[in-house]
């Protein structure tokens, strides 16, 4: 029982070491402005961040029960993500941008979920919230891979848990973002209040996560993409 | 055009023409193989101390690089210019390499030791231990070279 208690704990320490780790700053900040943005809806800041963190817990969820299982191969998983996802990442984040700055708009006439969630949401809401969720965590970089794979794996491994410390360790690794998520919508609801200008500050704040969502899909475009990185 | 259309266009043009850029990059062979960096090998009996990285590089894995290879300069200096030894980093990204995560079940960065007599592997060890060493050099530096002067004598016996 202890033993699984301090697994309990190092998997949400590890959460939170791959997020304030230095390699998925540049996806953080997207998620922090993305999840912030809606300055005026204290609940809806709230409720999207809840859906990222789902998104990127049930993802590692996920991923640990395949391996767990051992219905693949660690190596083969972990390289095809690190390989295929950060040179995915980029193209996709410049399509969610355009959506956010107005650029593109679908428009779903076939009903379901999806739809619900485009009008509701006014695009790329809080389905988009666990879409990124989910995206963000396959995006695995050098240190959340040792962390994810070299060793919150094997520790799920050893207590049989292909379940219960992923989850733990997912909502580590968004719990930073969502700290200053939170911390930014309320600073800016303040301001924003202040001056009596809350449409024009959700317009800008939707306007800046765009812009924040384009120049970080350009630099993945760039860099993994393309492979034009100079380091 | 209307600006917002040029941009909306110019977007989605270069979203297109990098997937298609990566798909080409994809399939462009360069590597060598395992087989052929051991056949490059002077002496018959050898130890490479490989370094997997992928595209993806961080501040920290720059590190497990440079302290990995500075070991080797400062403790195998005799046995690098002999060849007994020889240092390798190697992208798995680049096309042609992905088989060196199947062979050393490679999860992230790694320093990988091989022992290769007459061209032909013998044994191999993961250095697992350098993602917790790596930020206390001096440490990182004594892990690298006494496996490294471990793992010779034990294929020596």
């Amino acid at each position: 029982m202890n033993e699984l208690v301090l697994a309990i704990g190092a998997a949400f320490w590890f959460g939170i070491l791959t997020s304030i780790s230095p390699c998925p700053l540049a996806t953080n900040i997207a998620a922090i402005s993305f999840i912030g943005r809606k300055v005026a809806h204290p609940a809806y800041v709230i409720l999207t961040g809840l859906l990222y963190t789902l998104g990127r817990t049930l993802t590692y969820v996920l991923l640990a029960i395949i391996l767990v299982k051992g219905l693949s191969s660690m190596p083969l998983v972990s390289h095809w993500l690190q390989k295929y996802m950060n040179r995915l990442l980029g193209p996709a984040l410049i399509l969610v941008a355009m959506v956010l700055l107005d650029l593109l708009s679908f428009n779903i006439s076939s009903g379901g979920i999806a739809s619900w969630c485009n009008k509701r949401a006014a695009g790329l809401g809080l389905a988009g919230a666990f879409l990124i969720g989910v995206l963000f965590a396959m995006t695995f970089c050098p240190v959340s891979a040792a962390l994810f794979f070299g060793t919150l794996i094997p520790l799920s491994l050893k207590h049989s848990s292909g379940v219960l410390l992923p989850s733990i360790y997912g909502a580590g690794t968004a719990l930073p973002v969502l700290i200053f998520a939170f911390l930014l919508a309320i600073s800016a609801d303040l301001v924003a209040r202040v001056f009596n200008k809350m449409a024009q500050f959700e317009l800008w704040a939707r306007r800046i996560t765009g812009g924040v969502f384009l120049a970080v899909g350009i630099y993945f475009t760039f860099a993994y993409t393309l492979g034009l990185r100079v380091s | 055009m209307k600006p917002k259309k040029l941009v909306t266009a110019a977007l989605l043009v270069f979203v297109v023409a990098s997937l298609g850029y990566m798909v080409i990059r994809e399939n462009k062979p360069v590597a060598a193989t395992i087989q052929e960096i051991a056949h490059q090998a002077e002496p018959n009996q050898q130890i490479m101390v490989y370094y997997f990285h992928g595209d993806v590089r961080c501040p920290t894995c720059h590190k497990l690089e440079q302290y990995a290879k500075e070991a080797l300069d400062a403790y195998f200096t005799d046995d690098l210019a002999s060849g007994k030894i020889k240092w390798q980093p190697i992208n798995v990204d680049t096309a042609g390499n992905e088989h060196f995560v199947k062979d050393y079940e490679l999860v992230t960065k790694s320093v990988i030791l091989s022992k290769v007599v007459d061209g032909r592997q013998i044994a191999w060890k993961n250095l697992d231990r350098i993602w917790d060493l790596v930020s206390e050099k001096e440490k990182y530096l004594a892990y690298i070279r006494d496996n490294v002067k471990e793992f010779a004598a034990e294929e020596q016996k």
